[in-house]
């Protein structure tokens, strides 16, 4: 049988209450045990036990240090969903500009059917990028411009809605302007029956997909974290724990 | 000391306790206890999150080393950033402490001569 630990004890409620972010989690119970074992040690007592109790004591409540890495976590994560959305828009970007440069090289025509379809897609595409990148900077200036918050609060709440939805809205722009570049590109190479000139094209088209893909399923996994985090500190502070 | 008015001046406590050298967070706290001669005694986990908001500020960097009994240990240093940081908030709190040692002075002289 397991001899008790409540240093053991105390890191695994810790690392429940940091769940919400699991390479922190990892990374402060580490810190956290070493703390309380060099304070244990230092302790004037003959029981490991008691020693272990009383650096625990000195440490103070899980809930309340978790509590406390909240808002910087929840900061740090918007501010990588923004960095990450801006380099999705580049490199989306890079591939639309890479495929207009090689369609001038290649002399690549386009059928009277294509080009009706175009004077309505093109427009759209046009427009939704450039709200993505407006968006996007916006979003990301924000939360970078925001002092990172000591504690959570209505303040850093606000804050965090506010980036997500400026960010999110950008992902979701860039996306709509990807679906058109995808229509216009497939449609494009499956006139030209799939020649050697289609590779550049095809290949800037999956990276595209690929980076936007990511980039929205990063942006869902941050609002799935912020509504976790929002609503664990609505319970607490419904259940009367002070922050 | 009471603690809401000491965790108001965290950052710079943490800041100024680490412009001696790197250190890790026991260390840490251990320096700020002695150099405040246990005037400053907090929860000691509350500095865990404080050095992570100022290491995500660029104010401080951070690496694992090896520690006692296999343990692995966080040792944080002073970034240029952070001792930048530190000067501005040292002059700042000069200024500060001047102007409520005035103020409190002149108010105390002004009590005692009206009591009289």
């Amino acid at each position: 049988m397991p001899l008790p630990s409540p240093v053991a004890d105390y890191l695994a409620e810790l690392g429940r209450d940091l769940a919400f972010d699991p390479a922190l989690s990892r990374r402060v119970r580490q810190e956290v045990e070493d703390h309380l074992r060099e304070a244990a040690i230092a302790e004037p007592t003959e029981s490991t036990i008691d020693a272990e109790n009383r650096a625990i004591m000195r440490f103070g409540a899980p809930q309340k240090i978790a509590d406390q890495y909240r808002a910087v976590s929840l900061h740090m994560r918007m501010k990588r969903t923004g960095v990450l959305v801006l380099c999705a828009i580049l490199v989306a970007f890079g591939a639309m500009e890479s495929r207009v440069v090689w369609y001038g090289l290649t002399r690549w025509d386009i059928g009277a059917h294509l080009k009706s379809v175009g004077e309505t897609i093109v427009p759209i595409d046009r427009y939704a990028f450039l709200l993505a990148i407006i968006l996007g900077i916006v979003g990301s200036i924000y939360i970078a411009s925001r002092p990172l918050p000591v504690a959570y609060g209505p303040a850093s709440r606000s804050q965090i809605l506010y980036a997500q939805f400026l960010i999110a809205g950008a992902a979701a722009a860039t996306a709509v302007a990807v679906t058109c570049e995808a229509i216009l590109t497939s449609w494009r190479l499956a006139e030209a029956h799939w020649t050697a000139n289609s590779l550049l094209p095809m290949g800037s088209l999956i990276i595209e997909i690929g980076i936007v893909f990511a980039a929205l399923v990063y942006i869902r996994n941050t609002v799935r974290r912020v509504s976790a985090i929002m609503r664990h500190q609505s319970s607490a502070s419904g259940s009367g724990e002070t922050h | 000391m009471e603690g809401e008015i000491l965790k108001g001046h965290l950052d710079m406590i943490v800041l100024a306790a680490l412009a001696a050298g790197p250190a890790h967070g026991y260390g840490i706290i251990q320096e700020i206890r002695g150099r405040s001669q246990g005037a400053f005694d907090l929860p000691e986990g509350t500095v865990y999150p404080v050095l992570h908001r100022l290491e995500e500020a660029g104010f401080l960097s951070s690496h694992w080393t090896d520690g006692t009994a296999g343990r692995k240990r966080r040792v944080y240093s002073l970034t240029r950033k952070g001792s930048r940081a530190l000067a501005d908030r040292r002059a700042l709190w000069s200024r500060f402490a001047d102007a409520i040692g005035g103020f409190l002075g002149e108010t105390a002289h002004a009590a005692t001569k009206s009591s009289r």
